[in-house]
C-alpha cells in the first residue's frame, strides 16, 4: 500500500463521521462570531459600496454602468462564460447592471450552451472549453458594450435584464501576456484613480488620485512578466494570502465600474484575470510608496 | 429535496436526480476537488464526472450518506487526475497531504500489503471513534476534505504548529492501532 492506497481508503471511513466533520468547526465559539460578523459586516460592505457608487459618479457625463443588484454571498462556484476563446467570469458574481449614456446594440450570439446541463452527456468535456456557453444565464443574448470594443467585457441579456461578463483566461487555457490582458481591458483610458485595499477588499488602506501616477503603475504592469510558477512559489502565494501580505488593486473606472488584481509586493507577483506575473524591481521603484507600510489585519481564508 | 428523495430519482432513472444532486452538492464536491486540483477549471470537470459516476452507480448503490458517497467518488476520481496534473506542477498542497500519510505506512510503497479498502476504513473508523472529537475531525479535515493547514488552523481555532502537532499525534496512534488490528501496511 502507498500513500495513495491509503488516502483512498480513508474515503471509505463512516459516512457519518465524515459528514460530522464537514459542519465541525472551532470550539471557541465567541471568537468565530466575532470573525464571522466581521465577514459578514465586509460582504455587506462591498456590495453596498459597489450598489451605491454609482449614484456619486452619475453626475458624470461619461457613459456609466451601474450595478442594479448586491452581490450575492460570495461562497459559491463563480459563475462563468466562453466566448470567441475567452473565458469571461461574471462581474460580481452575476449582479444586474444598467448602462447610462450607451446601449449594447451590437449582438454576439446566444448562450446556447449550459455547461451544467451537459453534464452526463458524451461531448460533457468539451462543451465546457465550447463558445457560447455558460454556468448562468443560458439563453441570454450577448452584445458588445461601446466602451469595451475589444470585447474584454461583454453584456448578457436576459428578459430586460443585464448582465456583465469580464475576460479572466482564454479558454484553452494557453498564456496571455500581461500585455495582452491590458490591452484588451484598455485599463490605461478607462481608469480614474487607483485603492489598495486588503486581501478581502473591506478596507482602503492607500489611494493614488493623480492621473500621471495611475498612469505610471499602468505602465509598470507592462512590464508584468507571465509566471510559470513552481509548487514552491504557489505555496508562497498560499502563505503570503494566509499570512495577510496580499492586497487587493483595484482600479476604479470612469464608468463607474472598477477592476481588480491581487498584488504580492513581497514576492513581486500580480494577478491578472485567472493568471499571476512577476512584476519587476523598477515597477516597485516606481511607484512611490503605494505598496510601502501597508498593513492588514488577516482575516481567516475559508 | 432530501437525499432519500434525490436517490428514489435515481432509481427512477429521472434525469433531474443529477439536476438536483448539482443544486445541493455542487459546491460540497467542488470544494473537495479544488483542494486536490487546486485549479477552478479542473475541479468542475471533476465534479462532473463525480455526477456523471453517481448516475452510473446509483442503482444498483444505494448510499448511506449521499454526501459522503458523492464526495468519496470526487476524492478518487480528482486523485486519478493528480498524476496528470502533477505533470504540470499544479498541485503543491496536496502532495503535502499525501507525504503525510507516508507516517502510516512501513514504507512508502510496500507491495505486499493488499488489504480490502473498506475491511480496513472500518477499522480507520474504529479508531477515530475512540480519539477525542476534535482530533478526530481534525484528522478529516486533513485527509478527508484534503485542507490546508491554514483553513483547519482557522477552523478550530488553532495555530498551524498546533494543527501539525496534532494531526502528526493522530498519524503515529493511526498507526500503532492498524497493526494491533493486525495491518501493516
Amino acid at each position: 500500500m502507498n500513500n495513495k492506497d491509503l488516502f483512498k481508503t480513508i474515503g471509505y471511513v463512516d459516512g457519518n463521521l465524515v459528514e460530522k466533520a464537514n459542519t465541525a468547526r472551532r470550539t471557541n465559539k465567541r471568537t468565530y462570531a466575532k470573525w464571522g460578523t466581521m465577514a459578514a459586516c465586509a460582504a455587506l460592505v462591498l456590495g453596498v459600496a459597489i450598489y451605491t457608487s454609482p449614484l456619486k459618479t452619475s453626475l458624470t457625463n461619461s457613459p456609466q454602468i451601474s450595478q442594479q443588484t448586491p452581490v450575492s454571498a460570495p461562497t459559491g462556484v463563480r459563475k462563468i462564460l466562453n466566448y470567441n476563446g475567452f473565458r469571461y467570469a461574471f462581474v460580481s458574481d452575476g449582479a444586474q447592471f444598467k448602462f447610462t449614456g450607451m446601449k449594447p446594440e451590437k449582438s454576439l450570439g446566444t448562450i446556447d450552451f449550459d455547461i451544467n446541463q451537459e453534464i452526463g452527456k458524451n461531448n460533457g468535456g468539451e462543451v465546457v472549453e465550447k463558445d457560447f456557453s455558460s454556468t448562468f444565464a443560458v439563453g441570454g443574448k450577448l452584445y458588445e458594450i461601446p466602451t469595451y470594443p475589444s470585447q474584454f467585457r461583454i453584456a448578457v441579456k436576459v428578459e430586460e435584464h443585464y448582465y456583465l461578463a469580464e475576460i479572466v483566461a482564454k479558454t484553452n487555457d494557453s498564456t496571455m501576456a500581461a500585455k495582452e490582458y491590458l490591452d484588451m481591458s484598455n485599463l490605461k483610458e478607462h481608469a480614474k484613480d487607483i485603492h489598495v485595499l486588503n486581501h478581502v477588499g473591506n478596507d482602503v488602506l492607500k489611494k493614488m488620485t493623480d492621473h500621471a501616477s495611475v498612469e505610471s503603475i499602468i505602465d509598470g504592469l507592462y512590464s508584468a512578466k507571465t509566471a510559470d510558477l513552481s509548487n514552491k512559489e504557489y505555496e508562497a502565494i498560499a502563505e503570503a494570502q494566509s499570512q495577510g501580505k496580499s492586497y487587493q488593486l483595484k482600479f476604479n473606472l470612469k464608468d463607474g465600474t472598477y477592476m481588480g488584481m491581487y498584488i504580492i509586493p513581497e514576492l513581486k507577483v500580480v494577478s491578472m484575470g485567472d493568471a499571476y506575473y512577476h512584476l519587476p524591481d523598477t515597477f516597485f521603484k516606481q511607484s512611490g510608496d503605494l505598496f510601502s507600510g501597508l498593513k492588514q489585519e488577516v482575516l481567516p481564508l475559508y | 429535496m432530501d437525499d432519500s428523495e434525490i436517490i428514489q430519482l435515481y432509481f427512477a432513472r429521472n434525469e433531474t436526480a443529477i439536476e438536483e444532486t448539482s443544486k445541493k452538492y455542487r459546491n460540497y464536491c467542488t470544494k473537495i476537488a479544488h483542494n486536490i486540483l487546486s485549479n477552478f477549471e479542473d475541479s468542475e470537470e471533476c465534479v462532473n464526472d463525480t455526477f456523471l459516476g453517481a448516475w452510473e452507480t446509483i442503482p444498483p448503490k444505494t448510499p448511506a450518506k449521499l454526501s459522503s458517497f458523492l464526495g468519496r467518488i470526487t476524492r478518487n476520481i480528482a486523485l486519478n487526475k493528480h498524476d496528470y496534473y502533477m505533470a504540470k506542477k499544479r498541485n503543491k498542497t496536496f502532495d503535502t497531504i499525501l507525504d503525510e500519510l507516508n507516517d502510516c505506512l512501513s514504507s512508502p510503497d510496500n507491495v505486499e500489503s493488499q488489504y480490502e479498502e473498506e475491511q480496513i476504513a472500518e477499522s480507520i473508523s474504529n479508531f477515530l471513534l475512540k480519539i477525542n472529537e476534535d482530533h478526530r475531525n481534525i484528522f478529516l479535515r486533513r485527509y478527508w476534505y484534503s485542507d490546508s493547514l491554514a483553513d483547519i488552523a482557522t477552523r478550530f481555532s488553532i495555530s498551524e504548529s498546533k494543527t501539525k502537532s496534532v494531526l502528526f499525534r493522530t498519524r503515529k496512534k493511526l498507526q500503532l492501532y492498524l497493526m494491533k488490528e493486525g495491518y501493516i501496511l
